[in-house]
């Protein structure tokens, strides 16, 4: 038989740089959320995220602003539901069988948000979270953890944090 | 806030009433009495409305044969607020009644507003109000001209 000699290692080598790049698989990875707020793409840290819940009636409550759509019954608990939509000001799809809201988990409380719908949850390795671009609208940079690509999209992970915090604080 | 407490059946005893078409309750301990609704022109007490006191932005539209005086105390004062049917006692189990959530707690303009319960016959929230926190309840004081409550209905 005439054939060239290779050995395992060309054979390889080869192989990866065809592959073209190297997963570190110690690399720790982040749940994401990811969800649409019109025409935004959008995640919360999946660790904040206690429930994704469908068909859950809202109830409003007088003097609540447009950024508070109410309360919802969750199994006996009773939790207020941000309209996130309004509060970023982003203009969002009418009600629809797609949307969802989110109960939210802070460090100090714990809140429904309502979102057009939910796309998926996904792992992210921590190292492809980009840094937010300098082209952020001002108002947006804080509330903005990092930017993740999914599904050709760019996705803006929010800080849960800052957001409750400073919509308690009628900063937001 | 103090609440009227049931301990053998659990429950606390409240007024609830209706505000600018929403659905309130207020501790009974809070409540002197309940009458019909004040008529300044003949000399009785001035009551301002409840919807004024809670911050609500739209008065209520009930006509005036809907409306009753609803006599809070204040510092031992007899105090004239005027709200809307239906007026009623009613009993809420322990259980029943929830912290109102922080972030309403923080940007809702309703004033004392301090929890809510659901009634078995509804979906709409009853929001429980503490009229001593309501600071709008000051003004209510100074304008009372002396007459007082029939007693809870």
């Amino acid at each position: 038989m005439n054939t060239p000699a290779v050995s395992l290692e060309q054979v390889l080598m080869a192989r990866q740089s065809i592959d073209g790049r190297i997963i570190d698989v110690d690399e720790p990875v982040v749940k994401q959320v990811i969800f649409r707020l019109g025409h935004l793409w959008l995640a919360f840290p999946g660790d904040r995220i206690r429930e994704i819940l469908t068909d859950c009636p809202v109830f409003s409550l007088p003097g609540c602003p447009p950024t508070l759509e109410g309360v919802i019954n969750v199994r006996g608990d009773i939790e207020s539901v941000l309209h996130l939509g309004q509060v970023l000001g982003v203009e969002t799809s009418p009600p629809s069988a797609k949307s969802r809201i989110l109960l939210v988990q802070g460090h100090s409380l714990r809140t429904g948000v309502r979102v057009d719908s939910v796309e998926d949850v996904i792992d992210v390795v921590q190292g492809s979270i980009r840094q937010p671009p300098h082209t952020l609208p001002e108002r947006w940079r804080p509330v903005v953890q990092g930017i993740v690509e999914f599904g050709g999209h760019p996705v803006t992970i929010l800080d849960v944090e800052y957001l409750f915090e400073h919509y308690r604080s009628g900063l937001l | 806030m103090n609440l009227a407490f049931d301990e053998s059946t659990s429950r606390f005893t409240l007024v609830r009433f209706q505000a600018g078409g929403r659905a309130f309750a207020v501790a009974v301990d809070q409540v002197r009495g309940l009458a019909a609704r004040t008529n300044p022109d003949q000399g009785q007490a001035v009551a301002i409305a409840v919807e004024t006191i809670l911050g609500l932005a739209h008065p209520d539209t009930q006509p005036p044969s809907e409306r009753r005086t609803l006599w809070l105390l204040r510092s031992g004062q007899p105090v004239a607020v005027e709200v809307s049917e239906p007026v009623r006692l009613i009993e809420v189990a322990v259980g029943h009644l929830f912290a109102v959530p922080p972030l309403i707690a923080a940007r809702t303009t309703l004033k004392g507003a301090c929890a809510l319960f659901f009634e078995a016959d509804s979906t709409e929230p009853v929001v429980l109000v503490d009229f001593l926190a309501a600071t709008g309840l000051v003004a209510v004081s100074l304008t009372h001209s002396g007459s007082t409550g029939n007693g809870t209905d």
